[in-house]
């Protein structure tokens, strides 16, 4: 309909809706009624237009609000009141009438009208039987086929009361008369398309809203009806989007206004005066804005929409918006309502009504409806599910009583009091650990008590409109209109005094005791004062008990000195440095008030220097007597020899036949031998415990050979050393081709005194004995494999034929080489072992073989055979301990013996899960330990099983594990520390830097771990980026080249040592090189003039590096 | 009469096509004249009206120097239908995106090879022949329309539809500016183009920071049109992205609004679902993927997805065992083939766990085919009754279209 045309029709019509204003009333003589409806509309707000006649109909109306927000159903408690009525035909629509008596149920095959009374639902019209059973229309003319498919339902108020609309698919809308019920009263027939929903106006119900697909929205007035049945034209045409109107609905404060909601999710409120444009346009969501509904207030409005959002928006003025609340609903909302309003618990507000709840019902697949608070937006308050698929239409009867529909055909009246919380479905407490140690835990108490019942006497009287009467009897006990959610659980009110808060203030408003005239408090009031209601939780955050602080853990990570420079020898040098590596540790320990920590550090430097000055002690004795001393080796393989003979058993075992003949010669090899070298473990030395008494033993005094014997054990100790092995699963399922389990569940002597039998079989190469294929194993286990070693670190891989020639080559082979004194061993002990060697330390200088070769005669079973270890090129390697492999036990007897206070040590600091004080006490001491008090043999063998496990699978050659094995596990080992436990203790502590994002120091344990404890750097090897160094502090520059200033220490980098020029004279540009050995960096062009043409070998820095080689 | 374009601005057609015109619906009923009363009534459009015309007149003057022009940029112009084929021209900043959705749309174009297309510095256009021909102009960015000296004759006048393609990836609010201008010129010249605005590139981002641009676009430029006094100029906006289905469902949005026919097939397919209780009943293009109707409940991307995959699947098999011949083209599930008129192609297939919703799909004729997906409440047994309504749809919609 064109602007002129209706026009033209509105002003012909008798009655113009409000497009003249009327006059305002003459301000004189307010009655007391007036009084208090002024006060209401000066909250409501009629901004633009003076009062009119109108404006007093919906001052009357005001407290009833839409619809049926004023309905009161007059329930008990207890009592609940829902009520069913199935119909067996899918129901799409519900209306109510204004009374809120009965329902119109509208669908496909199903149009009628129910009776609702308590829990008694009647059918009262059936509309459709009605339909059809009248031949004709109203013109006399034959009736058409009745297919009409009813999309939405609305019942007329006011006057109108009677008819009721039906919104069809083909864009038809009939209006039907009650009375009359076969009859179509009119019907309006504008819209192109299908026609959403029609909706009549809360206050004049005579007019007719209609919103279509088409999207328009046209305004029609059911007044005419009478004079023109046939013809019916719309008022009013609203137009100005192009996409389907979803919903509309009339504003219910506000007579003139309503709003809609479009397709492609754009909510708009339109003036019904004004044609041209509305009054605001607000793009409300991304998807189609399935439904709108109107806060009783009339300023708020909630849309909700396919994109699972819920918005509210403030509607009283045009400005640019953004929602003010939204709710994130798990599934698209098909369907949204407000819940009528409550009284409000505030005592401020007098009785005021309040509304923040809504009830969400969501697309097919989801049947399940919400009741939200937007106050607690965060979950559902209350949850149901009627239907097995979501219902199609729903509406508040009143506060408690929810109406829907479904495609099952059951009309349900449902006592929202009776729905289930969810907030009881879910745990009240909740904690959370940051990376940093800071626990927040959030508690609250459950209390099963209904909310705090707030007596007053508006609410108490039930309403004398009421219609919804329930039998006398279940109503001794009614129920209180206040507000559901406020309960412990879910909300609760912090009581206070705040009036002069508010900008609005509830008690100005002369709220008078005619009962249902109470005002709507609007929405932002209540969202606003936050105090008002919140969660009541009681939240706790803080530090986790054992854990520390993060800053001293910071300052310490940086701070505490990781490990000493290691020599070859102990020396006064060495000792100093141990000394002032500990005592700074216990002074920063001391800064960082953990005073018994630095007591830690006390003790430990104590103990600590206190075996190394012995120990240097002793060695000099030695060194003395050295000459004298008979050489004795000890038989005791290597853990790399162990971690071979692994190896080669699984390459025995994978290739079995010809390995079979190497046991042979091994085997006669040491069955000359004294049977209890092979067979008897190292001896469990724990003199400790053994020998407390001997505390008066001479510190340099070397142990007798008959201490050593005593300290050899019978072998009957070993089997049940073995059955604690650890890993014994490793071996069983390694090892099955050998069918070692059946060896493995034997006793040990057993398998000994078969031993002296085998040879025969074996000699025989007797397939069917497949005993003596195990036995080797065991045999390089116990007796030190140079040979094999050596085979597999020169071969490469166990070949047999070469055994014979084992023989020689052991005894060719010279006894263990070591560091030459002040050769420099490594980068970081270079200096130290120049210097050292420049200074030639009186004690060490003179000793040549110092530290391997003193073997004390200790445990020593002299074997002719197994004469020296296998060759290791030391030589350029750092030291990873202390090289001192002294067997004697010179704490033996001492009140202290460091590993068992390092034992301690661990054990405590484990506990409270401090790993940072077990790391460095580790990183310290484990280098400098001796060698006095190895592992039990059996838990040897299962660790070194399981690292050559590990080993392998990370891809080390077998040369490789078993180099690492002698430089690193092979000290730890002795000295008598699990590295399974340092290696977890070492990753837990680089987990915590990592978390601190102590990038640097994480970086340096790495590096320190390698490449012994994979855990610890293993994530690490891949993804690593080169950032240049800072020459200053040491720190990684990360931001590169760019600016060559340091970001740790702000230090200014020089670009190139020889040029100090951006880019280089010599040509090369920019492009840096770097040696790899020492680190240094320079221009390309700089560094080839350096060495190709000046012909220097050494770095220009004089690091003493050779970086031309 | 509903025409193509919004219903207020009716400007006689200036072809007015001698031959029957199949996309021009004739409404039987008294509803056409009702519409066409309210239409001519709009009092603000009356000058607009007079202006086109002359406007038109014009255009009759220089058509021939117009079709040498067009003809120069490679179209075709002679027996260009204004109202016969929806066309659309594609605008944005360069870019954008405008190349990558007609290849991707109607040239179907794999969406990762379109990195590698060229920059677009022609007007070039895109021609699809399905059931409906489609037709795509492109507007090189450099090409300004609001210039005076270009020959915004030339390109506007045939065209149905404007989309803006805004990429939200980029820095948008010069191309919004440019849009507004844009718009503001087709408003004052050529009201009757829709315009629609492609938010595109849309892959990849949150869902905040969607909806917040989303918003902030639409709320932009409608509160810059409103103050340049075209407030009640719809625009429509879509989220795209050629990565998912998006901008299919976009283009199905876009060419729907340009066919007169889609009232008519919107109640044909409001009554096919409410009688046999269908979810949701789209009627495909079967080469554009597009779809040219769906019924009038709420859409859901998801929906229109597994459709449009089905189509997909559908289309393959056709083109490995025939286009034209008589077998039809069922596979998946169940499979069936009715074999009673000749040429009915049907299929169905199930896709749910629980085998309750499955779709259905039927071919109207070569290029459209009506794809439903159906609920718990048409089970197969319900088959009887699904055939024979549509088989009364196909009827009608070959009515509608007259073909």
């Amino acid at each position: 309909m064109s602007n002129e045309g209706s026009r033209r029709q509105s002003s012909v019509s008798t009655a113009p809706p409000a497009s003249i204003p009327n006059p305002p009333p003459l301000p004189a003589a307010p009655k007391p009624l007036q009084r208090a409806r002024d006060a209401a509309f000066r909250f409501i707000g009629y901004p633009s237009r003076p009062a009119s006649p109108q404006v007093e109909v919906n001052g009357r109306r005001i407290g009833q609000g839409s619809g049926g927000t004023a309905r009161y159903a007059s329930l008990s408690a207890t009592q609940n009141a829902t009520a069913t009525h199935k119909t067996g035909l899918e129901i799409k629509t519900i209306a109510i009438n204004e009374k809120g008596t009965h329902a119109l149920l509208g669908g496909k095959e199903i149009f009628k009208t129910v009776k609702i009374e308590g829990k008694l639902c009647v059918e009262e019209v059936n509309l459709r039987t009605a339909i059809r059973s009248t031949p004709n229309q109203a013109s006399g003319k034959p009736r058409s086929t009745y297919n009409i498919d009813i999309a939405d339902v609305a019942w007329a108020k006011g006057d109108c009361g009677d008819y009721v609309a039906a919104a069809t698919s083909s864009g038809r809308i009939i209006l039907y008369d009650l009375g009359h019920a076969g009859i179509p009263a009119a019907q309006l027939h504008e819209h192109l398309r299908q026609v959403h929903k029609v909706t009549f106006n809360p206050h004049r119900g005579n007019y007719l809203l209609s919103g279509s697909q088409d999207g328009t929205v046209r305004l029609w007035d059911l007044r005419d009806v009478r004079q023109q049945a046939s013809a019916l034209q719309s008022k009013r045409k609203y137009s100005g989007q192009n996409d389907g109107v979803r919903d509309v609905k009339w504003s219910p404060t506000d007579g003139v206004d309503f709003a809609f909601g479009t397709d492609s999710g754009w909510i708009q409120r339109w003036d019904i005066r004004n044609l041209k444009a509305p009054k605001i346009r607000v793009p409300a969501h991304t998807l189609s804005c399935n439904i709108i509904d109107w806060h009783p207030d009339g300023k708020h409005i909630a849309s909700a929409s396919s994109d699972k959002f819920v918005r509210v928006w403030d509607f009283s003025h045009s400005d640019k918006q953004t929602s003010r609340w939204e709710i994130k609903t798990p599934y698209p909302v098909m369907n949204a309502r407000w819940r009528p309003s409550c009284e409000s618990s505030m005592p401020q507000d007098n009785g005021a009504r309040q509304c923040t709840q809504l009830v969400t019902a969501y697309d097919r697949e989801h049947p399940v409806i919400h009741v939200w608070d937007l106050r607690r937006p965060a979950l559902p308050f209350r949850e149901m599910t009627p239907y097995d698929s979501a219902p199609t239409d729903l509406l508040w009867h009143s506060q408690d009583l929810l109406w829907t529909v479904g495609r099952e055909g059951t009309f349900l009246q449902a006592d929202i009091q009776h729905a289930p919380k969810v907030i009881d479905r879910r745990s009240l407490s909740s904690f959370a650990i940051s990376p940093e140690g800071e626990i927040s835990f959030v508690a609250q108490k459950r209390r099963l008590r209904r909310s705090p019942k707030l007596h007053h006497p508006a609410a108490q009287t039930p309403n004398t409109n009421n219609s919804l009467s329930v039998s006398p009897e279940t109503t001794f006990l009614s129920r209180s209109w206040a507000d559901d959610s406020l309960d412990r659980t879910f909300l609760s009110v912090t009581s206070s005094k705040r009036h002069a808060m508010s900008k609005f203030n509830p008690s100005s408003i002369a709220i008078t005791n005619e009962g249902v005239l109470c005002a709507v408090v609007p929405l932002n009031n209540i969202m606003d004062d936050k105090r008002s209601s919140v969660p009541q939780q009681v939240m706790i955050t803080g530090r986790m008990p054992y854990h520390m602080d993060p800053d001293v853990f910071r300052f310490l990570a940086a701070k505490y000195v990781k490990t000493v420079a290691l020599t070859a020898t102990v020396d006064d040098k060495l000792l100093q440095a141990v000394q002032d590596a500990f005592k700074k540790n216990e002074k920063y320990a001391n800064y960082a008030g953990l005073y018994l920590l630095s007591g830690t550090w006390d003790i430990t430097r104590f103990v600590t220097l206190t075996m190394l000055k012995r120990r240097a002690e002793a060695q000099r004795k030695k060194d003395k007597n050295s000459d004298k001393q008979i050489v004795k080796r000890v038989n005791k393989p290597t853990l790399a020899e162990l971690a071979l003979s692994f190896l080669a058993e699984q390459e025995q075992s994978s290739v079995l036949s010809p390995a079979s003949i190497l046991p042979v010669s091994i085997l006669t090899q040491h069955l000359g031998v004294p049977e209890s070298t092979s067979n008897v473990p190292t001896p469990l030395a724990r003199p400790v415990n053994s020998a407390k008494t001997s505390a008066s033993q001479e510190i340099a005094k070397l142990p007798d050979i008959d201490n050593s014997e005593d300290l050899t054990l019978p072998p009957s100790l070993s089997p049940i050393m073995h059955h604690k092995l650890p890993d014994r699963s490793f071996f069983d399922s390694q090892l099955t081709a050998d069918n070692l389990n059946s060896l493995q569940d034997t006793d040990r002597t057993d398998m000994v005194r078969r031993w002296s039998t085998q040879p025969k079989t074996l000699l025989s190469l007797d397939p069917v004995d497949t005993e003596g294929s195990k036995i080797p194993p065991k045999l390089q286990k116990h007796d030190s494999e140079e040979s094999f070693a050596f085979m597999v670190g020169s071969t490469g891989s166990s070949v047999p034929a070469s055994v014979a020639s084992a023989g020689p080559m052991v005894s060719e082979r010279p006894s263990r080489r070591i560091p030459a004194i002040g050769e420099p061993s490594d980068d970081a002990a270079a200096e130290y072992g120049g210097i050292e060697a420049a200074r030639s330390d009186g004690d060490a200088a003179g000793s040549p073989p110092l530290t391997d070769e003193p073997v004390p005669v200790g445990q020593a079973k002299a074997l002719p055979a197994a004469g020296a270890s296998p060759p290791h090129e030391v030589g350029h390697e750092p030291l990873y301990s202390l090289p001192d492999d002294s067997q004697e036990d010179l704490e033996a007897g001492k009140p202290w013996v460091l590993v068992e206070l390092l034992a301690e040590l661990l054990k405590h600091h484990l506990k409270t899960g401090d790993a940072q004080t077990a790391t460095h006490l580790l990183t310290l001491v484990e280098p400098l330990l001796p060698h006095t008090h190895p592992l039990p043999d059996a838990e040897i063998e299962a660790t070194v099983f399981t690292y050559t496990e590990t080993y392998a699978a990370m891809g080390f050659m077998p040369d490789e594990i078993a180099s690492i094995f002698d430089k690193h596990l092979q000290h730890t080992v002795m000295a008598g520390l699990q590295p399974l436990q340092i290696e977890s203790i070492l990753s837990f502590y680089h987990d915590q830097l990592m978390s601190f994002r102590l990038f640097d120091e994480a970086a340096y344990l790495r590096k320190l771990a390698y490449p012994a404890y994979t855990a610890v750097y293993e994530d690490f090897t891949e993804d690593n980026t080169i950032h240049l160094k800072c020459g200053a502090c040491g720190k990684p520059m990360v931001k590169g080249m760019a600016t060559l200033t340091c970001e740790s220490c702000h230090e200014k980098q020089v670009p190139c040592p020889i040029c100090w020029l951006k880019e280089s004279p010599y040509g090369g540009g920019k492009l840096m090189s770097v040696c790899m050995v020492c680190g240094h960096a320079g221009h390309a062009g700089c560094l080839q003039h350096w060495f190709e043409e000046d012909g220097e070998e050494e770095c220009l820095t004089g690091c003493g590096c050779v970086c031309k080689s | 009469m509903r025409t193509l374009f919004s219903e207020n601005i009716l400007s006689p057609s200036p072809t007015p096509a001698p031959q029957s015109n199949p996309f021009e619906l004739l409404f039987p009923s008294s509803i056409s004249t009702a519409s066409s009363a309210d239409s001519t009534q709009s009092s603000p459009t009356q000058n607009e009206w007079l202006t086109q015309h002359l406007q038109n007149q014009q255009r009759t003057e220089s058509e021939t120097a117009n079709q040498a022009n067009y003809a120069a940029n490679g179209q075709q112009a002679p027996n260009v239908r204004r109202k016969g084929n929806p066309k659309m021209l594609f605008m944005g900043l360069r870019r954008s995106g405008k190349s990558s959705i007609q290849k991707v749309v109607f040239e179907k174009l794999s969406p990762a090879d379109t990195l590698f297309l060229e920059p677009t510095s022609r007007i070039g256009t895109v021609k699809m022949q399905s059931f409906i021909t489609f037709e795509s102009v492109e507007l090189p960015h450099q090409l300004s329309a609001t210039t005076p000296d270009f020959d915004h004759h030339a390109v506007f006048s045939h065209i149905g539809a404007v989309i803006w393609v805004l990429d939200v990836q980029d820095e948008y609010l010069t191309s919004i500016s440019e849009m507004i201008q844009t718009a503001v010129f087709l408003a004052e010249n050529y009201p009757r183009v829709n315009f629609e605005v492609f938010i595109h590139k849309t892959d990849g981002l949150s869902e905040e920071y969607k909806y917040e641009t989303f918003r902030e676009v639409r709320q932009r430029v409608q509160d810059e049109l409103s103050d340049l006094g075209h407030g009640d100029r719809s625009v429509s906006y879509f989220q795209t992205s050629i990565f998912d289905h998006s901008i299919f469902e976009a283009m199905s949005k876009v060419v729907q609004r340009l066919l007169p026919q889609l009232p008519a097939m919107e109640a044909l397919l409001n009554k096919l679902c409410s009688t046999c209780g269908i979810q949701k009943a789209y009627l495909f293009d079967t080469m554009s993927k597009i779809y040219v109707a769906t019924d009038a409940s709420p859409t859901f991307l998801k929906d229109y997805e597994v459709c449009s995959d089905y189509v997909d699947v559908i289309v393959d098999i056709k083109q490995i065992y025939g286009w034209h011949g008589q077998d039809g083209e069922g596979k998946a599930v169940s499979e069936r083939r009715n074999q009673d008129d000749g040429d009915i192609g049907e299929s169905m297939v199930t896709y749910d766990r629980s085998g309750d919703t499955y779709i259905y799909a039927r071919e109207i004729n070569d290029y459209l085919s009506l794809i439903c997906v159906m609920g718990k409440g048409s089970t197969t047994n319900k088959r009887v009754l699904i055939d024979y309504n549509v088989g009364i749809l196909h009827d009608a919609l070959l009515q509608v279209f007259k073909v």
